[in-house]
């Protein structure tokens, strides 16, 4: 299904990527959009590329690995939905990536599990005063990131191709696909849900009304919305910096 | 003890910015990148003493972790601590660094990840969507360019400040982090009815009548009544105790297929 050559050229994108992520830092928030563009051009489908790059990029908003912690990897399913859904179809292609991003989290925890192999090499190796060593095992450690995580599970994928796509469309019977196509309009929903729970939303359910209307009730969009919020935000803050000016005033009057 | 060259010091700060994956380890989280960032600095401060300079990449290897912009600041820091090759150096560094990442990370995280996802994210999937590539744009201008130059002077701030300038201007701090949260949720409000597709296909038939649940009745009464009542389910769910995001994908996909299944999306 794919040619030797884009399978190639996938995957030194995503080695490359991936390399450049763990060390300079990927794209938070643009990440499923660049994966499923550079993809989209490398199988010759850039539209759809951008619809299901942009799908993604909606679902992640709010799935942020903080603290170490692992969420569904859109990243990696961007790059398998994309050079699917130029091949078998969009919904197709979206599916089998929602499948891959959430199984992705699994190789995320073993990978970084992995991790603990090369500390306790810097360790062994610092105790033994060859430092330089200490620090190669620790660069070290960037292989498995960055070669396991991501291109193992892709070039499986690609290289399975025409024999998955088609197991897939014998297996799997059109009501499930459907299925797997309304759970993908519906799970945007979780990333907004988690993001209000690290938000504090305590005293400030106001300003979502004021988002919800102006879509809802006024056809704002996103952008549009943006300069109200940020016209919201700076009143907050002028605010906030007045009353502290005023408390460290009041608090100075009482040292007097 | 040997006085750091501007060159020592532009190295720790190289290797410090390419820290976060550094054999990434449960046990240990950055503190190996971290140690692979200040250790040959210290190698040149405690120049030759081998045991020292191994009890304290030792030292350095405990737990640490932050997010990594702020992370800069604390390496800064740290680094210049050591460089004063006081007796205690190494403890004062490690307790400052204990002590800072709890809440730098709560504070970096808020700016830089969560508040750059909503407000840029939201922005570069909308555009996409419509088959624009300006969000895109936009987000590596932010991230790559702007991200960067942050990272570069937070190094700089940490080791020639130290931490005061974060005490100093907490006040300033928590309200930029309050404005962001205000700009975050107002976005949000907005990305729910626009983004969440929740529309059900169930018919009311009486008699002859027959009315669209969503189009003649729902639609009516609230608009985007679904999409809202769903993430407020969404949002209740993950706060029941062993629930996580991986289980709450599943969960949502499972009932996704067996509501389309019973006709009901």
């Amino acid at each position: 299904m794919f040619s030797a050559m884009q399978i190639i050229l996938i995957l030194l994108w995503v080695i490359g990527w991936g390399f450049w992520g763990a060390t300079i830092g990927s794209l938070v928030a643009g990440g499923c959009t660049m994966n499923a563009l550079v993809v989209g051009m490398i199988v010759g489908d850039v539209p759809t590329a951008l619809i299901i790059g942009g799908t993604y990029e909606l679902m992640n908003i709010g799935l942020n690995p903080l603290g170490g912690s692992s969420v569904p990897n859109y990243n990696i399913g961007s790059v398998v939905g994309t050079a699917f859904g130029a091949k078998v179809g969009l919904e197709m292609g979206m599916s089998i990536g929602i499948v891959v991003a959430t199984l992705g989290t699994s190789l995320d925890v073993f990978t970084k599990a992995l991790g603990s192999i090369f500390l306790n090499k810097a360790k062994a190796s610092f105790a033994k005063y060859e430092f330089k060593k200490g620090y190669n095992w620790i660069h070290f450690g960037l292989v498995p990131r960055t070669l396991i995580n991501s291109p193992v599970p892709i070039a499986l994928l690609l290289i399975a191709g025409q024999g998955l796509v088609e197991t897939i469309n014998e297996a799997i019977p059109a009501w499930l696909l459907n299925g797997f196509k309304n759970a993908g309009n519906v799970l945007p929903c979780l990333g907004f849900a988690i993001l209000l729970r690290s938000l504090n939303i305590k005293g400030n359910m106001q300003y979502l009304l004021i988002g919800f209307f102006c879509y809802a009730y006024l056809g704002v969009n996103a952008l549009g919305t943006a300069i109200i919020g940020l016209a919201l935000a700076l009143i907050a803050f002028y605010q906030q910096n007045r009353l502290a000016a005023i408390d460290a005033k009041l608090g100075g009057d009482d040292d007097d | 003890m040997t006085k750091l060259s501007t060159k020592d010091i532009h190295g720790v700060q190289i290797r410090s910015w390419i820290y976060q994956w550094q054999s990434f380890s449960y046990e240990a989280m950055q503190s190996t990148g971290f140690t692979q960032a200040i250790g040959p600095a210290l190698e040149k401060i405690y120049d030759g003493d081998k045991e020292l300079i191994a009890e304290k990449l030792d030292k350095y290897l405990a737990f640490y972790n932050t997010e990594n912009n702020m992370s800069q600041i604390i390496m800064g820091a740290c680094l210049a601590i050591e460089e004063t090759g006081s007796e205690n150096a190494t403890d004062t560094s490690l307790a400052i660094r204990t002590g800072l990442m709890g809440p730098f990370a709560g504070l970096g995280d808020s700016l830089f990840k969560i508040s750059c996802k909503v407000i840029v994210g939201s922005l570069v999937g909308y555009m996409a969507l419509q088959g624009s590539l300006v969000g895109l744009f936009i987000d590596i201008l932010v991230e790559m360019v702007g991200f960067n130059i942050i990272k570069y002077n937070f190094f700089k701030l940490g080791y020639s400040q130290g931490t005061s300038f974060i005490t100093k201007n907490q006040d300033r701090i928590k309200a930029l982090m309050n404005a962001a949260v205000v700009l975050g949720l107002t976005v949000v409000g907005c990305m729910i009815p626009s983004t969440v597709k929740i529309a059900t296909k169930l018919v009311y038939t009486n008699g002859d009548a027959v009315q669209a649940i969503q189009t003649d009745i729902l639609d009516k009464i609230f608009p985007y009544l679904l999409p809202v009542c769903v993430t407020a389910l969404v949002y209740w769910g993950l706060g029941l105790k062993k629930m996580t995001t991986v289980r709450m994908v599943w969960l949502i996909i499972a009932a996704a297929i067996l509501l389309t299944v019973a006709g009901i999306l």
